[in-house]
């Protein structure tokens, strides 16, 4: 079962969300609740991908949505943890343009 | 229920018949009598009762048989029935419920409990009648979209494959898992004879990935047949997409440009897989990895066009495909792969097979298991193709137009060589004022043929000879791209008129370079004589034209191209 978490610390501005089990589309509504509680273009995000088993494109379409909300270019948004299988779809599609790789 | 409930009473005793209709009656309920289980299934034909109150042991038929008979005849509707028995033993009490019954009551039995039972029932019947009224509409709506979408398949089929026609060398595998494929394969050829290849991958499947094919195969065959080079076709595409795509769809794309006669590909590739150049042996010579961010995602401001160009050998067999094939699992789950997938390249190549095997070994990796994700795979083997000389002709109406006299004249300098291409505006103007849309593919030709080298030899200096061996093939166009970008390259003119002698229309095209000029002796042999790898244009131009001059040492050129406009052009 995949669901996610978020973590706020008010103090970095930065929230930090979890993605556990598939990153799909079957996540995309969890997923963007975890950004729209708050307002995403007064944040920094890290998108923790540890506990993510898999993810495919539908994926990758709601980090360019995150991306887009959070101030498009302007915006800070950090990959971590990114398994093997994950830094080659990241280097793919080339979207260590568009995001840090930590 | 609005209506008073009818009840059927299947019993062979007429006491109990009596005393339960009584109390029937008593509740509002109307009855209906039957004294045995066939009479029962007659009377439930013929009255069609709401309910049924089953007696279990009657002559002539039991109420198990009666049962199983009733409710096949009820079929969708939901009639109770419910098992009044004398019965207590658990077997036959179990029966009641495997002969299709919906409950049992054992004699003697208190009003007030079957009464409840049956309100119980009422209840009952009510839910299943809202869903199978629920049902039917649902499979209405669901036919309907169906329906739709067909159509929909259709029109969309439609726009993507008009420019599907038969090209020699080119084969192609495409197994969609949805009714719309969200990978798109486009093919078509340009004027000059190159043949352009899209195949990409939207986001997603089905329908919404389909719609963004639509502007995509649009843009692509008319900018195609409009003589646009991939790097402003790409360009296009993406801001298009760019434009109209919401933020979390994207469109991972190869778009390639392949030149039978030099034999090199030009391509871009935003996201998708390797693509991959092998020997007719299926070893992997070449690959062009995804360079760009997928199109749809960057901004035109931001958006690379950049091409990189490929060297091949005569043999060489080009493959591109998408994610879907990569991604094949088999019955273990285990997927084919990057590397798989190129180690059954060569184990097919190595057998002498063909892409027929290719498609065969790709089918038995899955062994019947469905697929996750659309998959296209195209072959392509250009050995021995002259597309140039080959093209189809295409059936214009030509129109009466008259040879006119006209001219016009461009300029171009600096920044403007390196961002502008000149050839589609120029062939549109000399096809909206002349209508030569039957010589196009010529006059492509020779417009694009001289336009390169008074740029490439005249202006940049560049060597052709260079391009012969194929490291000095990539450092060819590294160079010219760098030189025309950084450099501060000079100025062109392009003259081009039109006039009329008798019915003769004779089109000059004049092209003058700030260059030094350039060996043009060397580069004019015949073209039989000709490898094909370097200086191959001007020959090919002369051959074309009825008279082509190099003046200045190289840095003008005069071609003289006529037609006769009393002769009937059939293309």
């Amino acid at each position: 079962m995949s669901n996610v978490t978020t973590k706020l610390s008010k103090e970095a501005g930065e929230m930090t969300i979890t993605v556990h089990g598939r990153f799909t589309y079957d996540v995309h509504k969890d997923f963007r609740d975890a950004y729209e509680r708050v307002d995403p273009s007064q944040l920094r995000f890290v998108v923790d991908l540890a506990y993510t088993e898999y993810m495919d494109s539908a994926a990758l379409g709601m980090l360019l949505l995150l991306r887009e909300r959070a101030g498009g270019d302007q915006a800070q948004i950090k990959l971590i943890n990114c398994s093997k299988e994950l830094l080659q779809l990241i280097k793919l599609t080339n979207f260590h343009s568009l995001f840090e790789i930590a | 229920m609005s209506q008073t409930l009818r009840i059927l009473i299947v019993d062979d005793d007429r006491t109990n018949i009596v005393v339960l209709k009584a109390m029937l009656t008593r509740f509002n309920y109307q009855t209906i009598i039957a004294n045995n289980g066939m009479e029962a299934v007659q009377k439930f034909e013929s009255e069609s009762p709401d309910m049924v109150l089953m007696d279990v042991m009657m002559p002539v038929m039991n109420g198990y048989e009666a049962t199983r008979r009733i409710k096949k005849l009820a079929g969708e509707e939901f009639i109770p029935v419910i098992f009044l028995t004398a019965v207590t033993e658990d077997n036959a009490l179990a029966e009641c419920v495997r002969c299709g019954g919906d409950d049992f009551i054992t004699k003697p039995y208190n009003h007030i409990i079957l009464k409840s039972k049956i309100d119980a029932m009422v209840r009952i019947k009510d839910m299943n009648k809202t869903i199978v009224l629920q049902n039917k509409e649902l499979s209405y709506h669901h036919d309907r979209l169906r329906q739709e979408q067909e159509i929909a398949e259709k029109i969309f089929s439609n726009i993507v494959r008009s420019g599907y026609r038969h090209v020699p060398g080119l084969q192609y595998y495409m197994s969609p898992i949805a009714l719309f494929n969200g990978d798109l394969f486009l093919y078509a050829l340009r004027p000059n004879g190159y043949l352009n290849i899209l195949v990409g991958d939207f986001t997603g499947h089905g329908l919404s990935a389909a719609v963004g094919a639509v502007p995509v195969s649009d843009l692509f065959y008319a900018m195609t047949s409009n003589g646009f080079s991939i790097s402003d076709i790409v360009v296009a595409i993406n801001n298009k997409l760019f434009d109209i795509l919401p933020r979390y769809l994207f469109f991972a794309v190869v778009v390639m440009e392949i030149d039978s006669v030099e034999n090199n590909v030009t391509l871009w590739n935003g996201g998708m897989p390797d693509v991959l150049i092998c020997g007719s042996d299926g070893s992997v010579k070449k690959r062009a990895t995804s360079k760009y961010v997928p199109m749809g995602i960057l901004p035109p401001l931001k958006f690379d066009k950049s091409t990189e160009v490929i060297n091949m050998h005569p043999g060489d067999r080009i493959y591109v495909y998408s994610d879907g094939l990569t991604e094949l699992a088999n019955s273990h789950g285990v997927m084919l792969g990057q590397d798989g997938f190129e180690r059954m390249l060569q184990q097919v190549g190595n057998a002498g097979g063909n892409h027929q095997k290719i498609v065969a070994a790709i089918k038995d990796y899955s062994e019947g298991k469905p697929q996750a994700d659309d998959i296209t795979f195209a072959e392509i083997d250009i050995s021995g193709q002259r597309y140039a000389m080959n093209v189809e002709p295409v059936n214009i109406a030509v129109g009466k137009y008259l040879p006119m006299n006209w001219s016009l004249e461009l300029k171009l300098e600096k920044a403007l060589l390196a961002s502008f291409d000149p050839l589609p505006f120029l062939i549109k103007s000399i096809f909206d004022m002349q209508g030569l849309q039957a010589h196009k593919e010529k006059i492509h030709i020779i417009l694009s043929e001289l336009i390169s080298n008074a740029v490439e030899h005249g202006i940049l200096g560049l060597d052709s000879k260079v391009r012969e061996t194929p490291a000095g093939f990539s450092s060819y166009y590294e160079a010219r791209e760098r030189l025309l970008h950084n450099s501060n390259p000079g100025w062109l003119n392009i003259h081009v008129s039109h006039g009329n002698e008798s019915g003769i229309g004779n089109l000059v095209i004049r092209i003058e370079d700030s260059g030094a000029g350039f060996d043009y002796i060397n580069s004019t042999m015949d073209l039989a004589n000709n490898d094909g790898k370097s200086g191959r244009g001007i020959p090919l131009v002369r051959a074309i034209c009825d008279r082509l001059e190099y003046s200045n040492g190289g840095s003008m050129v005069e071609a003289v191209y006529s037609w006769d406009s009393h002769a009937t052009i059939t293309g």
